[in-house]
């Protein structure tokens, strides 16, 4: 590791490019008439399993913050977290259909009209096939294949609850979603996976509103964190300040640090992004037609003006004294939908307490894990 | 009220039962303004319909997600730009700790609550409701879950304390008989020790007043070190004390319940009305009485014993005389010095040393004859009176030798009706108890004797009915208040004996209880504290006299051993062997309950 670490050595030309991309923004202590709402999710998968059949929970929650002269941020009303209980059986049918089921309760709408009206497929490019062919090109895990349903029915929950708490954001407000705007299989040409579908079709659903969605993940994934610090001292140093700094990372242009990873995401405009020294670099992914619509202005010190105005809304949702540095609405979120140790384990004994009160049998129900001393 | 009365009566939840152990029980409340010692009810319905009585003894600040409250707070200080965000989300609670007094049980065939020790938990995530002390249906229902326990028909001691404020519909009492048995009263300076005398007064006062024909009366005497009892605020414009109670009632009240006197002191007030000039004559002394207040060593108590079984009832006069050439004649000789250091002792007893003992020699003239108010106090003590004793112009060694006598004399008294079947039993007996036998050659407290006799047959002294001794427990309870209780029950003091030690031991079977008043728990012999079987204490100075309180409680305390370090003026924790609970109380401001003013809050 030690060895790896020092592969982030810099050549003096892509120090100078870094160098040159280093930007600073305002320490943001209050902002008019803002109002940004943050999504997190969580969820037990699997909440239990019984015989062959599974049980996954998906549960995502949204909260909505206006700001407020007083108390910074204040949250004026309540959104209804999204709860979602998905029964999948190892049969291929009832899996896929159960899957796709569930799939469309959460996201409110039928899978081929989420797949139709995203722009996902145009990312594609002249990779896609049809809409038809996408649905049925989507990749739906074995049952029993915890961690790719996990980050599945998590990842639609989140999206899913995201695309309902835009009716509660005005135009020009924020959605800030919890990780990134990637999309793993964009570059394949039949399979898809249905949250790609949906986060695009978010990103549309945002334009369309004037709201700007914006990925927020506290791995930014550098290859050499600590090279970055250095240049930013050596940039910014002088006048003291080594956060509220951020660095732009557009489609096409290569960052040394971020060598051989698709950053920025198909379809993204990414941000590097210190908002204070007690929290990680942030990466700020946004959806790149926004960007385009919205920050890009004419003249490169206009962008910046731009840029600068939204990192310091970014900076502002960041001072709650419960999560400083980071956006508190996503804290809140995350806060609502994850689910304790406790809380999973009496779930999951109310479950079979009235499965078995239907006629089931107790036996069946088994968690693999602490069967096999993995638990 | 039922189950589902009370339920209603309680309104909003106040939080939702946590972690729970016999031992503690942890409560997750929305942030409010919450107090050590607030009390809570969690309903249950696992068995029979229960309310359960929490009490918190520690609480903290919690966030409902957030774990480190300690980072919050940091970033609060370090960040000045910092705000805490307005969420709809209960994200502030109280994290409540305490333990469960016990839980009252309905039954519904007489549709009454009874209280039972805390041998059962509440069942998982009960709903914790706060009792409010401003709700008159709150307090109601806390009475009636309460009511076993509160005692509320006995002598009235406070109000119910839930927190920092009293619940006026839950008033709190002592049994009657709790005052013939022995109560501790502790608390330091200025915590309210003579406003609960005096409360407790006026409840003694109304339990005569109101007790029928079969009922028992109450007696106290109670020594008051500031002579405040009798007028309490009046001079300043606020409530009379016990006069104020005595002026109020009726001429046959007053015949019934005062006469002849209720208030002694040692200035010269007359003989006429209710209050009276006290003397005792030397002839009243016994050598265990002098042992009982100040220090003697082994010889010094054995010769005065033996000049007392020699020269009886005029002892002390011959003492003070320097009439001791005989001494030792009938028994074993002391030194000089012995005699001398007996002589100095009593000196404080010398004409012109004292106001209150008077000289005895009745063969050098009128003058020197018995005088003394005892034999009157001693009646007045039999037949339910409230006698307050103005200390002020008395000597420690006087007014301690004042309680020592009366309480003695009581105690012999009590014991020879005891032990009579017949009158002549009794008036046999009467005289043994005060060493006079005739018969034996022996004077003892002669005079005293015959006065008593006197009154026994006089009728004065209450002690026969249809021409029998009457039993013991139709009598009077009778409780001796005994201030500044370490000086006279210390253990280096009653090391050779004292009467307290005995009434301690033995009072209770003959109605006679003793009221120990003290600023320290620590000082008091503990062969005494362990016959207590009721304790007020209040604010106390220290934390190893708050140790000594919760270890010597007659109930389990240990609930409440960081409240008593907060007790504000006139709160107090009631402990007695007579219920299964330790409650907190409010005693009332005694100015404003005989305005009839409510001061519960």
């Amino acid at each position: 590791m030690a060895e790896w670490d020092h592969r982030s050595d810099l050549e003096a030309g892509d120090r100078q490019r870094i160098l040159e991309r280093i930007e600073s923004f305002p320490h943001t202590t209050s902002v008019a008439d803002l109002v940004v709402a943050g999504v997190d999710g969580s969820g037990d998968f699997p909440a239990l399993s019984y015989a062959d059949s599974f049980v996954y929970l998906s549960t995502a929650a949204a909260a909505v913050y206006h700001s407020d002269t007083s108390s910074g941020l204040r949250e004026p009303e309540g959104i209804e977290p999204l709860v979602e209980f998905t029964w999948l059986p190892e049969d291929e049918r009832q899996r896929s259909a159960n899957l796709l089921a569930s799939f469309e309760r959460m996201a409110g709408r039928a899978v081929e009209d989420v797949v139709g009206s995203s722009d996902y497929l145009a990312l594609k490019g002249s990779r896609a096939s049809s809409a038809k062919g996408a649905v049925a090109g989507l990749i739906l895990p074995h049952a029993a294949d915890a961690g790719n349903l996990a980050i599945q029915l998590r990842s639609v929950a989140e999206l899913s609850a995201g695309l309902r708490a835009l009716s509660a954001v005005p135009t020009r407000g924020l959605l800030l979603m919890d990780g990134t705007l990637s999309l793993p299989f964009v570059s394949r040409a039949v399979n898809s996976l249905f949250h790609e579908h949906l986060k695009r079709l978010l990103c549309v659903e945002a334009r369309k509103a004037g709201i700007g969605a914006i990925w927020v993940s506290k791995s930014a994934g550098l290859s050499g964190e600590s090279v970055l610090e250095e240049l930013v001292r050596e940039k910014l140093g002088a006048d003291g300040r080594l956060e509220h700094w951020f660095i732009r990372l557009s489609p096409g242009v290569d960052f040394p640090l971020l060598a051989g990873k698709r950053v920025p995401p198909a379809g993204a405009v990414s941000y590097l992004v210190r908002t204070h020294t007690r929290v990680p670099i942030l990466r700020f992914d946004v959806d790149e037609i926004w960007w385009r619509e919205r920050i890009l202005q004419a003249s490169p010190a206009e962008t910046l003006i731009e840029e600068q105005r939204l990192l310091g809304q970014l900076d502002f949702v960041g001072h709650d004294q419960r999560s400083y540095g980071y956006p508190y609405p996503i804290k809140a979120a995350h806060d609502r939908a994850s689910l304790t140790k406790a809380e999973r384990l009496a779930l999951r004994k109310q479950l079979i307490d009235a499965a078995v009160l239907s006629g089931m049998r107790r036996s069946l129900f088994r968690d693999a894990s602490l069967l096999t001393g993995h638990g | 009220m039922n189950w589902d009365d009370v339920r209603t009566a309680l309104g909003q939840r106040y939080g939702v039962l946590a972690a729970s152990s016999t031992h503690q029980l942890t409560v997750i409340a929305l942030d409010s303004d919450v107090a050590i010692g607030d009390l809570f009810l969690l309903p249950c319905q696992r068995g029979p319909d229960r309310f359960y009585v929490f009490r918190t003894t520690e609480y903290s600040n919690v966030m409902n997600r957030t774990l480190e409250l300690n980072d919050v707070a940091r970033n609060k200080l370090t960040m000045p730009d910092s705000y805490f965000s307005e969420d709809l989300a209960d994200e502030k609670l109280v994290e409540l700790r305490g333990m469960v007094l016990g839980y009252a049980e309905h039954h519904a065939d007489s549709d009454t609550w009874r209280f039972h020790r805390p041998r059962r938990l509440p069942q998982h995530l009960s709903d914790v409701f706060h009792v409010d002390p401003s709700s008159y249906a709150v307090g109601r229902a806390v009475r009636e879950l309460l009511e076993t326990q509160l005692g509320a028909d006995g002598l009235f001691v406070g109000y119910l304390l839930a927190g920092e404020a009293a619940l006026p519909g839950a008033p709190v009492g002592i049994p009657p008989y709790a005052l013939s048995h022995h109560i501790g009263i502790f608390g330091r300076t200025g915590c309210g020790k003579s406003n609960l005398m005096m409360v407790l007064l006026r409840s003694v006062f109304e339990q005569n007043r109101s007790a029928g024909p079969g009922s028992a009366k109450v007696s106290i005497f109670a020594i008051d070190p500031h002579d405040e009892f009798r007028s309490w605020h009046a001079a300043t414009g606020g409530a009379s004390g016990v006069a104020g109670l005595v002026d109020a009632l009726s001429p046959e009240e007053r015949s019934e319940l005062v006469d002849p006197f209720y208030y002694l002191s040692a200035r010269d007030i007359g003989d006429e009305g209710v209050e009276r000039r006290v003397y005792l004559s030397r002839a009243d002394l016994t050598p265990g009485d002098l042992v009982s207040v100040m220090e003697f060593s082994e010889q010094q108590i054995a010769f005065a014993r033996q000049f007392y079984d020699q020269h009886g009832e005029q002892w002390v006069g011959r003492l003070l005389a320097g009439d001791t050439d005989g001494a030792g004649e009938d028994g074993a000789q002391y030194l000089p010095g012995t005699i001398a250091a007996v002589q100095r002792r009593v000196g404080f007893l010398s004409h012109g040393s004292t106001r209150i003992f008077t000289r005895f020699a009745p063969d050098l003239g009128l003058e020197f004859d018995y005088r003394s108010l005892l034999p009157d106090i001693l009646c007045a003590l039999e037949r339910g009176r409230c006698l307050i004793v103005d200390t002020t112009l008395m000597g420690e060694l006087e007014q301690f030798l004042l309680n020592t006598v009366v309480a003695r004399a009581l105690f012999a008294l009590r014991r020879a009706l005891r032990a009579s079947a017949t009158q002549a039993d009794l008036l046999r007996e009467i005289r043994q108890g005060f060493a006079n036998d005739d018969d034996q050659g022996r004077t003892g407290s002669r005079t005293l004797a015959d006065e008593l006799v006197a009154r026994v047959e006089s009728g004065d002294l209450p002690y026969m009915v249809g021409g029998v001794p009457r039993p013991p427990d139709q009598l009077p309870y009778v409780n001796i208040v005994v201030e500044e209780a370490p000086s006279i029950l210390n253990p280096q003091r009653m090391r050779f004996g004292s009467v307290f030690r005995d009434i301690s031991r033995q009072g209770r079977k003959f109605g006679i209880g003793l009221t120990l008043i003290s600023q320290q728990v620590s000082e008091i012999d503990k062969g005494v504290l362990t016959q207590l079987n009721t304790e007020l204490t209040l604010a106390l100075g220290n934390a190893d006299e708050r140790r000594e309180a919760v270890r010597n409680a007659s109930a389990d305390l240990g609930g409440f051993a960081q409240e008593l370090q907060v007790l504000g003026r006139g709160q107090a924790i009631l402990s007695t062997s007579f219920r299964d609970v330790a409650l907190p109380i409010q005693v009332p401001n005694y100015d404003d309950l005989t305005e009839g003013v409510d001061n519960a809050g």
